[in-house]
């Protein structure tokens, strides 16, 4: 078993949205970041892999075991969190984890107490006088203490405050550090995502924009803003966008390398700055660039 | 989507479900206790306690679905639940285990008891076989509504079957009271398993097996579970 994930040319139909062609893959002791938009199709792609959703055709693999067949197999080493995830409010954390722990072996109950104490909320205390951040630092108390070989994180970050968020994203960095454990987690935090992940894989309209190793990525894109003239008609096929502002353009440059440099340069344009782009504008380029080609076409 | 039942599991969530309705039923069997507490003790007492007894069994069931299947998902419980190891027909398992027990044994105890009421006061033994046919109409539809509650998500229509099971209260009664084979044995001194009665019981028992399993069909073939 060489990968955590494994899908293959999955389709998943409803009536407003469709997830195309899904091919995505994990290795085991990665961790993946799944950025995109509202609507992307990060949630439904975690429930293709949570086996509640079953695709209409494709392969779906988690943990070497066939989804949706394979579930309950897959799910005793999976710890799923989502943003829509509530516990029962009327019953307190302790009873929660007594609960989970019945149906999980592995429940470390050390580590349990551990990570209550280090997230700061009362075992004793009732779901219902928890606040959001609390809760979410339950739920991933209750995955995290059966301690899965795989963690399914859908918007672990929604909603906190700044303090919840970097002891979540804390906790996270620290989990991240077992090798043996694999982490998918979708957000539109790129911030998050640019923080804890090895991989980035990029969700648009239900089709995988694209999926690589987060080094490589980042040092892919650069943007460049140069004099001279230049416009959609001469632009080097590695620009993806180009703003004006007086005599000065900024192009925005996927597969960057001096090769591009030399081409801008022979056209007789001059260079004043090349800079790294973060996550965030690496995504916001690679969906805009996404709608133009849609439009163009 | 062939699989063995996951059934340290669902122990587990058939006793999440009883220890979440504890309270519930516990409350709703003090009521049944207190009504048939008193239908012997004359007339007007007879029809008192018996339309409470009705109407507990009635609220008990209809609470029950609530408790068991609209809050979990209306609460978003549902996706906790389903981030267990378990399949969707797990799920349906452990919710018919948990909502035949929690309604069966209170309403057991509730029958047994209104039959030696019966058997040991005034109250003429006759009413017996009227007492089961209508109890087993409340299972009856309890086990509809929890169906249509597993396998429909508007609770719109999961209330609109509740109330439409809870109207047609009256019109059986009247059925029964039309018809002679029943309603000639009801004040006599010992209950009379004709025909009729058994046959209306049997009746009462396919639909509650044929909706049922048309349940776990229907379960088992969802596309989309959350």
């Amino acid at each position: 078993m060489q990968f955590a994930i494994e899908m293959t040319s999955v389709f998943k139909t409803y009536p407003d949205f469709s997830l195309d062609n899904l091919h995505l893959r994990l290795p085991h002791g990665q961790v993946m970041g799944l950025v995109g938009a509202n609507g992307a199709g990060k949630s439904t792609t975690l429930r293709l892999l949570m086996g509640v959703i079953k695709a209409d055709s494709g392969v779906v693999e988690v943990l070497g075991n066939k989804l949706p067949q394979g579930q309950v197999a897959a799910k005793q080493n999976i710890g799923y969190a989502s943003e829509d995830i509530r516990l029962y409010k009327s019953e307190t954390l302790a009873w929660h984890m007594n609960f989970i722990k019945n149906i999980y072996p592995s429940w470390d109950d050390a580590y349990a107490k551990d990570l209550a104490r280090k997230f700061d909320i009362k075992t004793e205390q009732k779901i219902k006088g928890f606040s959001h951040g609390q809760r979410v630092k339950a739920c991933l108390l209750l995955i995290l203490a059966r301690r899965p070989q795989l963690v399914i994180l859908d918007e672990p970050t929604t909603g906190l405050d700044p303090v919840a968020r970097h002891e979540v994203l804390s906790e996270l960095a620290d989990i991240l550090r077992d090798e043996n454990r694999s982490v998918l987690f979708s957000s539109h935090n790129t911030q998050d995502v640019e923080q804890l992940s090895d991989t980035i894989t990029f969700l648009h309209k239900g089709k995988l924009l694209d999926s690589q190793d987060k080094e490589i990525y980042l040092d892919r894109w650069r943007r460049v803003v140069c004099t001279g003239h230049i416009d959609w008609g001469n632009a080097p096929e590695s620009v993806t966008d180009i703003k004006h502002n007086g005599s000065l353009h900024e192009l925005t440059i996927d597969q960057f390398n001096d090769t591009v440099i030399n081409q801008l340069s022979n056209m007789g344009l001059t260079v004043a700055s090349i800079d790294r782009m973060t996550l965030e504008q690496i995504f916001l380029a690679n969906v805009f660039s996404k709608k133009r080609n849609e439009v163009r076409s | 989507m062939s699989h063995s039942l996951n059934i340290p599991a669902i122990k587990s969530l058939i006793f999440k479900d009883w220890f979440l309705s504890r309270k519930y039923i516990a409350m709703y069997c003090a009521g049944c206790l207190f009504a048939l507490s008193f239908v012997s003790l004359g007339e007007w007492q007879f029809v008192l306690g018996t339309s409470l007894l009705m109407c507990l069994l009635v609220g008990m069931s209809n609470h029950q679905i609530a408790i068991l299947i609209i809050n979990e998902r209306k609460e978003q419980t549902l996706p906790f639940v389903m981030s267990l190891p378990i399949t969707p027909t797990d799920y349906a398992f452990s919710k018919l285990i948990a909502s035949a027990a929690l309604f069966c044994i209170p309403g057991i105890m509730v029958v047994l008891i209104t039959i030696a009421v019966f058997k040991f006061t005034p109250v003429p033994d006759g009413l017996i076989p009227l007492s089961v046919i209508l109890c087993t109409y409340f299972l009856m539809a309890y086990f509809i509504t929890w169906a249509v509650g597993m396998s429909i998500e508007s609770e719109g229509i999961i209330i609109f079957v509740m109330v439409s099971f809870n109207c047609m209260i009256g019109p059986i009664f009247y059925f029964m009271g039309k018809t002679p084979s029943l309603s000639q044995h009801f004040f006599q001194p010992d209950a009379v398993w004709n025909s009729t009665a058994i046959g209306i019981l049997i009746v009462q028992w396919v639909v509650i097996v044929i909706t049922i399993s048309a349940s776990f069909f229907i379960q088992s073939r969802k596309k989309t579970f959350l």
